[in-house]
C-alpha cells in the first residue's frame, strides 16, 4: 500500500498543475502557444531576478572584500530570504493550511490529520523554496565562486538552499496558528487580521528601508552585524561556521531548521480539525429586524459589492494596496534624498522634482491592481453577475472604480505633500494629480483585460489567485515595465532634447491618456466578448 | 413564453453536451426537466439564463432574444443554481438588496417582497448575519428569496429541492404554483421524479444532450409511472 502522505502530496501537485491546464483549455485559444508563453514568462522572471541578485552580490562582495567581511554575504542573503519567506508565509499559510476548500473532504478520508497538515505544509515549502533558490541560492553561488570555497562551502550552500524556508515557514505557521486561535470567538476577526497584516507589512517595509545607503552601512558596521547576526539569528551563525568548513555547525544548522518544523507539525496536527473549524466559523446572529431597503443604481451597488470584496480579505487588501505602503516608504526616502545634496535626484537638479514626484506616484499607484484577479476571485459566484440584467461594462466600471478608490485619496494626500516639499507651481501641481490618476485608470483597465485573458476560476484557496496567478504576475510586471520605459524616455528627453519639465509632463499626460482610451476600447469590445465566454 | 430553438452546445469539438434542443415553455407552465447525470440539464439551464454561451440556436423570452437583448431578457427571469455559491462576506439582507438593485426593483415592491418571502422561509432573523455563517439550506433559501423578490416572468431552478428541509420545500412548491397562477412560468431540473410528477404540468426528458420526450406529463408518461418511463428511456 502506498504511503498516504506521498499520495496527498502527489494529489496536491497534480491539482495545481491540472488547474493550469484547465484554465488554458477552458478559455479557448491556442493551448500550446499559452503553454509556451507561460514557460517563457516564468523563465524570464527567474533569469531576471537571478541576474539582479547575482549582480548585487558581486557589487557587495567587491565592497566587502577590502574589509575582509565577505562572509557576511551568505548570512545577509540567508536572512533576507528568511524574512521574505516569513513575510509571505504570514499572509498565505492560513489560506493553505486552515482555509483550503478541500479540507472538509480530506478530513472525511481515512487519513491522519497529521498527514493532511504535512502535505499542505510541504506544498507551502515548495512555493517558498523559490525565494530560497533565487535569493540565497544565487547569491550563495556567486559567493562560492568568488571566494573559491571548497567542498564544504558548496555542500553548505546546497543544504542551506533546501533548509532556508523551513524555519521562517514554521514561525509563520505558528503565528498564523495563534492568531487563528486567539480570534476564534472574536466577531471582527477579519478586520483585526487585516489591520495586523497591514501594520506588520508597514513595519517590515519601513524597517528594511530604514537605511537608504545600505551598502555604506554594511561596510561601516560589518563587524557588529556579523556578531549581531550570530547572536540574534543563530541559524545564520551556524551557516557562517559551516561555510568555513565546520561539519558540526552544518549538522547543528540542519537540526535547528528541521526540528522546530517537526515539533510544530506534530503539535498542531492534534488541534488541526478544531482550528480549521474555527477559521471556517462565522457568527450567526438571529436578531435582525427588517427595515426599509435603500434603492441604488446598478453601478453603485456593484461598486459597493466590489469594495466589500476587497475589504473582506486581508490578503486581497494587502496585495491590492501594497502600492500605498510603498508610497509611504518612497515618500520618506525622497524627503531624505532631497535633504541630501550629494545623492540621487540632486544629480539632475531641482527642476526635475515634479517629474520625480509624478514617477513615485505612478510606480506606487499602478504597481498592483485589485482588478488583475477580480474575475478569478468571482469563480463560482460568477453566475450571479452573468444571470443578472447588468451590462458587462457596468461590472467592469465597478471593479475598476473599486481599485481606483483605494488609491485616489493617497494620490491627493501625497500629491499635496510633494507639491509643498518640491515647491511646485500650479500647472505642475495639476499635472501631478492628473497623470497618476489617469495611469491608475489604465492600471485598473489593464488588470481587467489581463485577468479576462488569464482567468483562474478553479482554486483551492484565494491566496493562490491573489498572489500566484498568472494574471497578477503579468499585470504587475507589465505595469512596472511600462513605467520604467517612461522613466528611460524621460531621462533621454531631459538630457538630449531642448524641452522643459512641464512639456515632458504634458507628453506623459498625452501618453497615459491615449493608453487609457485604447484600453477602454479593448475592454468594451474584446473584454465584453471574453467575459461572456467565462464560465 | 420561453422558446428554445435548435440549441446546441459543445465543450469539446465533436461532442455535444446539448444537441439541437427545441422546447417551448408557455406562460403558466411548470416544466420539469429530467435526465440522468451528465445528460445536459444544467448546460441547458445555464444557456437559457445567459450564463453559458451556446454554439447554435436561439432563445427568446416573450419575443426578446437572449443574444440580441441580453439585459432586457435577463430582467424577466430569475435563476437558482444547484449549489448556492454566494458572496460570503455580504450579509443576507445586503445580498437581497444587491440583487434587487440589479433588477431595478422599486423600494416599495422590494420591501414588501423581502418581508413576504423572508418571513415565509423563516429567514428574517438571520438576514443581518454574513452569508459565510449560513448553512447550505439557508443559502438556498436566500437565493430563493432574492429570486422571488423581483417577481420574475420565468423562474429557472436547478435541483431546487436539494438542501431544503421539508417545510421549506413545501413553501417553495406553493410559491411556484402562486407564481404560475399569475402567468409566470417555471423551468426546473430534478432527479426527484415524484416531485416532478406531482408538481409539473409538462415534462421534458433529455438523454446525452438530446431531447427524447417532451409535453404534457400525462401524454409523456402514458400508462406507466414517470419512474418506469425514465428507467426505460435511460436504458
Amino acid at each position: 500500500m502506498k504511503n498516504k502522505l506521498l499520495l496527498l502530496i502527489k494529489v496536491n501537485i497534480t491539482s495545481v498543475l491540472s488547474q493550469a491546464k484547465l484554465v488554458s483549455a477552458g478559455t479557448g485559444g491556442s493551448t500550446k502557444s499559452k503553454k509556451i508563453g507561460y514557460s517563457l514568462l516564468f523563465t524570464f522572471l527567474v533569469v531576471y531576478f537571478s541576474v539582479l541578485v547575482g549582480t548585487m552580490t558581486k557589487m557587495l562582495y567587491n565592497s566587502l572584500a577590502d574589509y575582509d567581511l565577505t562572509l557576511l554575504i551568505p548570512g545577509l542573503y540567508f536572512i533576507g530570504a528568511s524574512f521574505m519567506i516569513l513575510f509571505t508565509c504570514l499572509f498565505t499559510s492560513h489560506g493553505y493550511l486552515f482555509k483550503a476548500k478541500d479540507l472538509d473532504m480530506l478530513f472525511s478520508f481515512p487519513v491522519s490529520h497529521r498527514d493532511i497538515l504535512v502535505s499542505k505544509f510541504i506544498m507551502l515549502y515548495f512555493y517558498d523554496l523559490m525565494f530560497s533558490v533565487i535569493i540565497f541560492g544565487v547569491s550563495g553561488a556567486v559567493f562560492c565562486v568568488l571566494e573559491s570555497v571548497g567542498f564544504m562551502g558548496w555542500l553548505t550552500l546546497i543544504i542551506g538552499v533546501f533548509l532556508t524556508p523551513l524555519l521562517p515557514l514554521t514561525i509563520g505557521v505558528l503565528i498564523s496558528y495563534f492568531v487563528g486561535l486567539a480570534l476564534r470567538k472574536v466577531k471582527y476577526k477579519n478586520a483585526i487580521t487585516t489591520i495586523l497584516a497591514i501594520s506588520f507589512s508597514l513595519l517590515i517595509i519601513l524597517f528594511s528601508s530604514g537605511s537608504h545607503s545600505i551598502n555604506n552601512y554594511i561596510i561601516k558596521h560589518g563587524g557588529d552585524m556579523l556578531r549581531a547576526i550570530k547572536s540574534y539569528y543563530f541559524p545564520a551563525g551556524f551557516l557562517f561556521e559551516s561555510f568555513k568548513g565546520s561539519v558540526l555547525n552544518l549538522l547543528l544548522f540542519v537540526v535547528i531548521n528541521i526540528a522546530p518544523a517537526v515539533i510544530l507539525l506534530t503539535l498542531i496536527s492534534k488541534h488541526f480539525a478544531s482550528i480549521v473549524a474555527s477559521y471556517g466559523s462565522s457568527s450567526l446572529k438571529a436578531n435582525y429586524k427588517l427595515r426599509s431597503q435603500k434603492k441604488s443604481k446598478k453601478l453603485d451597488t456593484c461598486f459597493l459589492k466590489e469594495i466589500r470584496r476587497i475589504l473582506s480579505s486581508s490578503v486581497y487588501l494587502l496585495n491590492s494596496g501594497v502600492g500605498i505602503l510603498m508610497l509611504i516608504v518612497f515618500t520618506i526616502s525622497s524627503i531624505q534624498t532631497t535633504k541630501s545634496a550629494e545623492t540621487g535626484i540632486g544629480l539632475f537638479g531641482s527642476s526635475v522634482m515634479p517629474l520625480v514626484a509624478v514617477f513615485i506616484l505612478l510606480f506606487c499607484c499602478t504597481m498592483n491592481s485589485s482588478t488583475s484577479c477580480t474575475f478569478s476571485l468571482e469563480a463560482k459566484t460568477l453566475w450571479i453577475y452573468k444571470s443578472a440584467p447588468v451590462d458587462e461594462r457596468t461590472i467592469f466600471e465597478a471593479k475598476a472604480l473599486a481599485n481606483e478608490i483605494l488609491y485616489l485619496p493617497f494620490i491627493l494626500i501625497f500629491g499635496i505633500l510633494y507639491s509643498v516639499i518640491f515647491n511646485m507651481n500650479y500647472s505642475s501641481i495639476i499635472l501631478l494629480f492628473l497623470i497618476p490618476t489617469i495611469a491608475l485608470v489604465c492600471s485598473s483597465y489593464f488588470g481587467l483585460l489581463v485577468n479576462l485573458a488569464h482567468p483562474k476560476l478553479k482554486w483551492q484557496n484565494e491566496t493562490q489567485v491573489i498572489k500566484q496567478s498568472m494574471s497578477v504576475v503579468i499585470a504587475m510586471f507589465a505595469s512596472i515595465g511600462f513605467n520604467v520605459l517612461m522613466v528611460i524616455l524621460t531621462i533621454l528627453a531631459v538630457n538630449n532634447l531642448n524641452i522643459s519639465v512641464f512639456e515632458i509632463m504634458l507628453c506623459l499626460l498625452v501618453i497615459y491618456l491615449s493608453l487609457m482610451v485604447y484600453l477602454e476600447y479593448r475592454l468594451r469590445t474584446w473584454g465584453v466578448i471574453k467575459f461572456k465566454m467565462l464560465y | 413564453m420561453l422558446t428554445i430553438s435548435n440549441l446546441t452546445k459543445s465543450y469539446t469539438p465533436g461532442k455535444y453536451a446539448v444537441d439541437n434542443l427545441t422546447l417551448t415553455i408557455e406562460d403558466g407552465d411548470i416544466y420539469g426537466f429530467i435526465g440522468h447525470n451528465g445528460a445536459g440539464k444544467t448546460t441547458t439551464l445555464k444557456a437559457v439564463t445567459g450564463i453559458l454561451p451556446y454554439d447554435k440556436g436561439s432563445i427568446t423570452l416573450n419575443g426578446i432574444d437572449l443574444a440580441a437583448e441580453p439585459i432586457k431578457y435577463k430582467s424577466h427571469l430569475a435563476y437558482i443554481p444547484d449549489n448556492p455559491d454566494l458572496y460570503e462576506s455580504m450579509s443576507g439582507i445586503k445580498y437581497i438588496n444587491f440583487i434587487a438593485d440589479l433588477y431595478d426593483i422599486s423600494q416599495n415592491i422590494r420591501d414588501n417582497n423581502i418581508r413576504k418571502y423572508a418571513d415565509a422561509f423563516e429567514m428574517t432573523p438571520n438576514l443581518g448575519s454574513p452569508i459565510a455563517s449560513y448553512s447550505h439550506g439557508m443559502k438556498q433559501k436566500l437565493v430563493l428569496i432574492s429570486a422571488l423578490v423581483h417577481e420574475p416572468m420565468l423562474l429557472i431552478l436547478d435541483e431546487p429541492f436539494v438542501g431544503l428541509d421539508p417545510k421549506a420545500a413545501h413553501i417553495l412548491k406553493s410559491f411556484m404554483k402562486e407564481l404560475c397562477g399569475k402567468g409566470a412560468s417555471i423551468f426546473f431540473s430534478t432527479h426527484v421524479l415524484e416531485v416532478a410528477e406531482k408538481l409539473c404540468n409538462k415534462i421534458a426528458i433529455i438523454k446525452s444532450g438530446e431531447l427524447i420526450r417532451s409535453g404534457l406529463i400525462e401524454e409523456v408518461r402514458g400508462d406507466s409511472s414517470l419512474e418506469e418511463l425514465f428507467l426505460e428511456l435511460a436504458e
